[in-house]
């Protein structure tokens, strides 16, 4: 009935643990769980499934999924983000001798692991959720990888020398995104800087549109956009300004203009998860798994027609820095806007940190809302 | 032809006739949506086992149906007693955040002492919720202005102020999520060990016999009744015409602050951006098929509460879509309201 | 027209009425508030269909049936509440009264043809303003207009100055005059002869459904005989109570209020009440009587003066509070501002007791009590088709105006403020009704009778005063009345 209902799904971009730490936590900390009876597989969303964005990514994990272990998978939509409302869900499924369940949003998270420790005989996924336990894991990417890909992309493609983001609320793992695509542009040319605004809504296409040409307005001739709706591609389209996408391969709303987009595969964690979970093998990590573009579950979608061979190359070369662990986006020395020292020369900020980043880097123009 | 029929309305149109129509109209509302359901792809035989004996005959369903209408009670409640007085009150979901509000800041902060920090919760909820709905009152006493605008805009004005919380002072610290920390025990209503029912509902059911009790049999409820047919009678006789309104108003305000209380305290445990979504519409359909009665409000939240575990039901199993179990809770109420319509009102030609 | 006759639920409206109205005329019917006028010209504009009776146009035999047969036959009526669709323009509103068959299609069309009449008969309207947006008078004009474009030779307007200043009135009335010197006829309904006779050829007076003076030429007949006529024998008619009046009970000084939209000023209104007595204010409706009373009851406040109830002013008082003090009301309205229509009789006879605490405390009413109590009243006061639990829609005018006398005779009572309290009932009711005021002010009480009828007025009355335009215009006592005096003030002559 009112916009807070439509999108709750990509509100769900969230993760973390309370102390989120090291998602590379050794596996002895990490839980043993057993599965009892044929497997059985139900994903949950908070809304449809086909939402252009954050489900549908899901969802084609989901399929993967279904097609690659041929185990029977159901499909729930439209659940709240209220504990009544899942815990009912979850208990029906239960009875029914489902015995994985996936949640897709993070304000599954504190419901389902009441859920979890009522049913220790069933495994718990949890997309963006912030709980753990013996039969329950939660996952998240580090998408920042690929924004600084992407921020690679339009620091390569900006005259200006002013890049655009359009983005939802100022949370953790948004604030990484900006933060990290600011960083890509400025490893191209230090004198780039980056516009970004929250448009305070996950989705509102018609104020979407005009916040993205309030970008334009300011000079900024590359514009991305970190919502599901396309109304900032459609705008770049227009004004012939290139662009990238996210979640999914966006190409689609600006087919001459995009760079590229920064996508979830899903598939690359939920298949090997959920055949360990069959298998016997899984040991849910302690804090959740959060894999990147090492595992391919961030990367990137095709690259436009206008993207240089040039640019090309200096993608994949980073990307193969990231994966080998020689360069992350967040390393030393890192400055936030107002000049203070976040990480000195050598450092690089933690996971911990990284949930709770609430700043922005040095190149970023825009105001963070204060606590 | 039907152009020159026209409605007559029916002298006292009797408890049968009334109730007749009323299992008529829920008949013919369930036979439309059994329909919708059986081409929508469910199997007809499936209908009877998994529909109805999933959500009224096993444990699960019925504790599922009361523990969701526990805060539907309190909802149609505060709809109902505005409504005896004639106030349209569309800002139920506004008074249930802002009765959230104060709940929540009750637990997070620890206010008082524990053992009293339920019934700080409660008084502060109520408080909250009658302060919200006062502005409208206000407005329309001083400047005439129509409750129905105000009370609807303070109502997304309250989710702004929730949405401003939860992006600012009460996100996760840990995170920056914008829900609030899971509440101390202290501030959770225990659970009774029957599903997720918790002791909420002795509060609502003394809530709703009070309510029932002042309505149907104190001075305040007679009032409540005159004022509401006839404002203008009930002035002239000398009846406290304006207090009996602002009391009953801010009445309906504080029970919707409670509700509002009673699904932080009683199941969510924390404060999100979802909770309290869908209450208005619930309140008004409420109210209107308990035709504003107490007693009929807790029977009608309870069927509420049934569809919607039914519905849960349905999106589970058969991957009804959502928008398929709207059109079935619509149609059921646009066959009962129909009934209801025609138990009232008789179809006449002339001559 | 001859012998027309109309009823409404059995009450006779009309009987035996008759009028002969004459091409290149303005022809005026005069007569009280429900003397008929107003219904013999719905007969014969095909609003009401009549009983009985002969109508004929151009010694043409005709009985119409709707408004739409009467246009046909060229005869158009302009009714006190204008017939025209507010958010439409007066092209718009033409358009939709000429109906699918008529030539004229589109509001262009419409606007044209409305110019053309406009200037052809002298009377300026802008067929593209919205209805809405314009002034009463304004409105008049449109609606002529659009009854004339309709195809009416016969103009039958339903007291048109009423709305109007007396400048716009005067505009209005040579119109007229203009319109039957072009050979069309007009006809005036009216209660204010002095202010037409300058304008109007013949005048017809009405009274009690009849006709007592059929289409005399202006010239021959004298205010004093109109008064006369249109007051009859009402004044012949005694049944006052036996009491004699006692010390002043209610006190009015110099009331005066500022009237809301479409209502009346209230101007420096004065009387006194006497215990025992009954004051009766003789009035055309609308001159003020609902404001009055609003007043007295504390539903509307007052600008300036005093309300003296027993000495004490109460015109800052709630009106429970001057429930209380003894003031109680038969409004002219039962179920609008008296009796609660969804309640039972029983919760009606309650009403204005609960309050005291004569049912209980705040918290457990006593409906039992209640219920009793009703029977008691209902077998006292004769209340046909009543149960205590039957809710008060269902009884009939007559019932429904036992139970309130019930309820506000009863105890406590000083001053009764009767409201037309007769209105709409039939003979034995309202000789219930009555008596029943007589008997209560023979007990003691004060009683200031509000009517539009006359007859009731004189026959109830000790002192008679006249109400005009928000004042009060004379007062003498019931033995000093005479036509020409209540004639006079009724047609508005100060």
């Amino acid at each position: 009935m009112k916009e807070r209902n439509t999108k709750p799904s990509a509100s769900a971009r969230l993760f973390a643990a309370t102390a989120a730490v090291l998602a590379s936590c050794a596996a002895s900390g990490a839980y043993a769980f057993t599965l009892e009876g044929a497997p059985k597989v139900a994903f949950i969303y908070a809304s449809s499934a086909q939402d252009g964005g954050w489900n549908e990514a899901l969802e084609a994990g989901r399929k993967a999924v279904e097609e690659q272990l041929k185990v029977p998978v159901a499909v729930t939509e439209n659940i709240p983000e209220e504990a009544t409302k899942l815990r009912a869900a979850i208990d029906l499924y239960v009875k029914r001798g489902f015995n994985i369940i996936i949640g897709t949003t993070y304000g599954y998270s504190a419901p389902m692991a009441e859920a979890a420790k009522a049913y220790p005989n069933v495994a718990f996924l949890s997309a963006s959720g912030t709980e753990n336990g013996p039969n329950m894991e939660s996952f998240y990417a580090r998408t920042y990888q690929g924004w600084y890909l992407a921020g690679i992309a339009a620091g390569q493609a900006t005259k200006t020398k002013k890049i655009g983001i359009l983005a939802g609320f100022p949370v953790g793992v948004v604030n990484w995104d900006i933060n990290s695509f600011a960083l890509g542009a400025r490893s191209v040319d230090p004198a780039i800087e980056t516009v970004a605004v929250f448009a305070n809504s996950w989705w509102d296409p018609v104020k979407e549109g005009q916040i993205a040409q309030a970008i334009l307005d300011q000079k900024a001739d590359v514009l991305a956009t970190n919502l599901s709706a396309t109304s900032a591609l459609d705008a770049a389209e227009k004004a012939g300004v290139p662009s990238v996408g996210f979640q999914l391969d966006m190409s689609h709303a600006a087919p001459k203009t995009i760079q590229t987009s920064v996508v979830f595969r899903w598939e690359k964690y939920l298949v090997p998860t959920i055949k360990e979970i069959i298998d016997g093998s899984w040991k849910p990590e302690e804090f959740g798994a959060f894999e990147g573009l090492e595992t391919g579950v961030v990367e990137l979608a095709p690259f436009g027609p206008t993207v240089s061979e040039e640019t090309k190359a200096k993608i994949e070369a980073a990307k193969q820095d990231i994966i080998a662990g020689k360069l992350d986006p967040f390393q030393g020395l890192l400055k936030k806007q107002d000049g203070t020292v976040v990480v000195d020369a050598g450092g690089k900020v933690d996971d911990a940190a990284l949930w709770s980043m609430d700043y922005f880097v040095d190149g970023v123009i825009g105001t963070m809302p204060a606590k | 032809m039907l152009d020159t029929a026209f409605l007559v309305r029916r002298q006292n149109p009797g408890f049968l006739l009334t109730s007749l129509s009323y299992a008529g109209g829920l008949l013919v509302g369930l036979t439309v949506s059994a329909m919708l359901l059986v081409h929508a792809g469910v199997p007809a035989s499936a209908l009877v086992d998994e529909f109805l004996i999933a959500t009224f005959l096993t444990s699960d369903g019925l504790s599922q149906t009361a523990t969701a209408a526990l805060p539907l009670v309190l909802v149609g409640l505060a709809s109902a007693v505005a409504m005896r007085v004639r106030f349209w009150n569309i800002g139920v979901e506004g008074q249930l955040w802002l009765g959230a509000i104060a709940s929540t800041w009750v637990a997070l902060n620890g206010i008082g002492p524990e053992a009293l920090r339920l019934p700080t919760m409660f008084v502060l909820a109520a408080l909250a919720g009658a302060a919200w709905i006062a502005i409208s009152l206000f407005l329309k006493l001083r400047w005439g202005v129509n409750e129905v605008i105000s009370t609807l805009l303070l109502g997304s004005v309250a989710f702004l102020l929730v949405q401003h919380l939860l992006f600012g002072v009460w996100r996760d610290p840990a995170n920056s999520f914008p829900v609030t920390a899971t509440f101390p025990e202290a501030s959770w209503f225990s659970i009774l060990g029957w599903g997720q029912l918790h002791t909420g509902i002795f509060l609502v059911a003394g809530i709703a016999l009070s309510i029932w009790f002042v309505m149907e049999h104190s001075r305040a409820g007679f009032y409540a009744d005159a004022v509401g047919f006839n404002a203008k009678a009930a002035l002239a006789t000398g009846l406290p015409v304006l207090r009996t309104a602002v009391g009953l108003v801010l009445l309906s305000g504080a029970l919707s602050g409670v509700a509002g209380m009673m699904i932080v305290a009683g199941t969510e445990h924390r404060l999100n951006q979802s909770v309290g979504n869908g209450y208005l519409f619930s309140a008004i359909v409420i109210a209107y098929l308990a035709r504003a009665k107490p007693l009929w409000v807790i029977v009608v939240s309870f069927a509420l509460g049934a569809v919607f575990t039914a519905g849960n039901v349905l999106k589970v199993f058969y991957s009804i879509s959502e928008a398929m179990i709207v059109l079935m809770q619509g149609t059921v109420l646009m066959s009962i309201l129909m009934a209801q319509f025609f138990s009232t009102y008789s179809l006449k030609r002339p001559n | 027209m001859r012998g027309i006759g109309k009823s409404f639920d059995g009450k006779a409206a009309l009987r035996d009425a008759s009028f002969r109205l004459e091409w290149g005329e303005v022809h005026a019917i005069v007569g009280e508030n429900g003397a008929g006028k107003s219904t013999l010209m719905n007969v014969a504009a095909g609003v009401y269909v009549a009983d009985g009776g002969y109508q004929s146009i151009d010694g043409e035999a005709i009985s119409l049936r709707s408004p739409l047969e009467a246009a046909a036959a060229g005869l158009g009526m302009v009714h006190q509440h204008f017939r025209l669709v507010e958010s439409f323009t007066v092209a718009e509103n033409v358009l939709l009264g000429l109906g699918r068959k008529s030539k004229v299609k589109t509001p262009a069309d419409a606007a044209a043809i409305v110019a053309a009449k406009s200037r052809e008969i002298g009377l300026p309207v802008d067929p593209h303003r919205q209805v809405a947006d314009l002034s009463i008078a304004e409105r008049q004009r449109a609606e002529i207009v659009k009854v004339m474009l309709l195809g009416a030779r016969i103009l039958v307007m339903d007291e048109p100055t009423a709305v109007l200043t007396d400048e716009e009135a005067r505009t209005l009335l040579s119109f007229a005059q203009r319109l039957s010197r072009q050979g069309h006829a007009v006809v005036l309904i009216t209660h204010k002869f002095r202010e037409v006779a300058a304008f109007c050829d013949r005048v017809t007076i009405m009274r009690h459904g009849e006709t007592v003076l059929d289409g005399a030429p202006v010239a021959d007949v004298t205010e004093a005989d109109v008064a006369r006529l249109m007051v009859g024998d009402a004044l012949t008619v005694a049944g006052r109570p036996l009491s004699r009046p006692g010390d002043v009970c209610l006190r009015v000084e110099g009331l005066s209020a500022q009237a809301t939209a479409h209502r009346q000023n209230l101007n420096d209104i004065g009387f006194e009440l006497h215990a025992g007595e009954i004051l009766g204010i003789a009035g055309v409706g609308g001159n003020g009587q609902e404001e009055l009373v609003a007043c007295l009851l504390g539903l509307e406040k007052i600008d300036a003066g005093a309300i003296m109830l027993d000495g004490e002013d109460i015109s800052a008082a709630r009106p429970g509070k001057r429930r209380e003090a003894g003031l109680r009301i038969i409004p002219s309205d039962r179920f609008d501002s008296g009796l609660i229509r969804e309640l039972s009789i029983a919760d009606n006879l309650a009403l204005t007791t609960i309050p005291g605490g004569s049912f209980g405390g705040p918290f457990l009413l006593r409906r039992r009590a209640m219920r009793e109590k009703a029977a008691e009243a209902i077998d006292a006061f004769d209340i046909r088709g009543a149960t205590p639990d039957r809710p008060a829609s269902l009884l009939s005018g007559g019932n429904a105006q036992k139970v309130l006398l019930a309820r506000e005779l009863g105890q406590g009572l000083k001053v009764l403020i009767a409201h037309s309290p007769s209105r709409g009932l039939d003979m034995k009711a309202t000789e219930f009704v009555r008596s029943a005021i007589r008997r209560a002010v023979e007990a003691g009480a004060a009683c200031l009778l509000i009517s539009e009828d006359l007859q009731e007025v004189m026959s109830l009355s000790h002192r008679v005063a006249v109400m005009n335009r928000g004042g009060i215009v004379g007062c003498r006592q019931a033995g000093d009345v005479t036509p020409e005096w209540i004639g006079g003030l009724l047609a508005g002559h100060a």
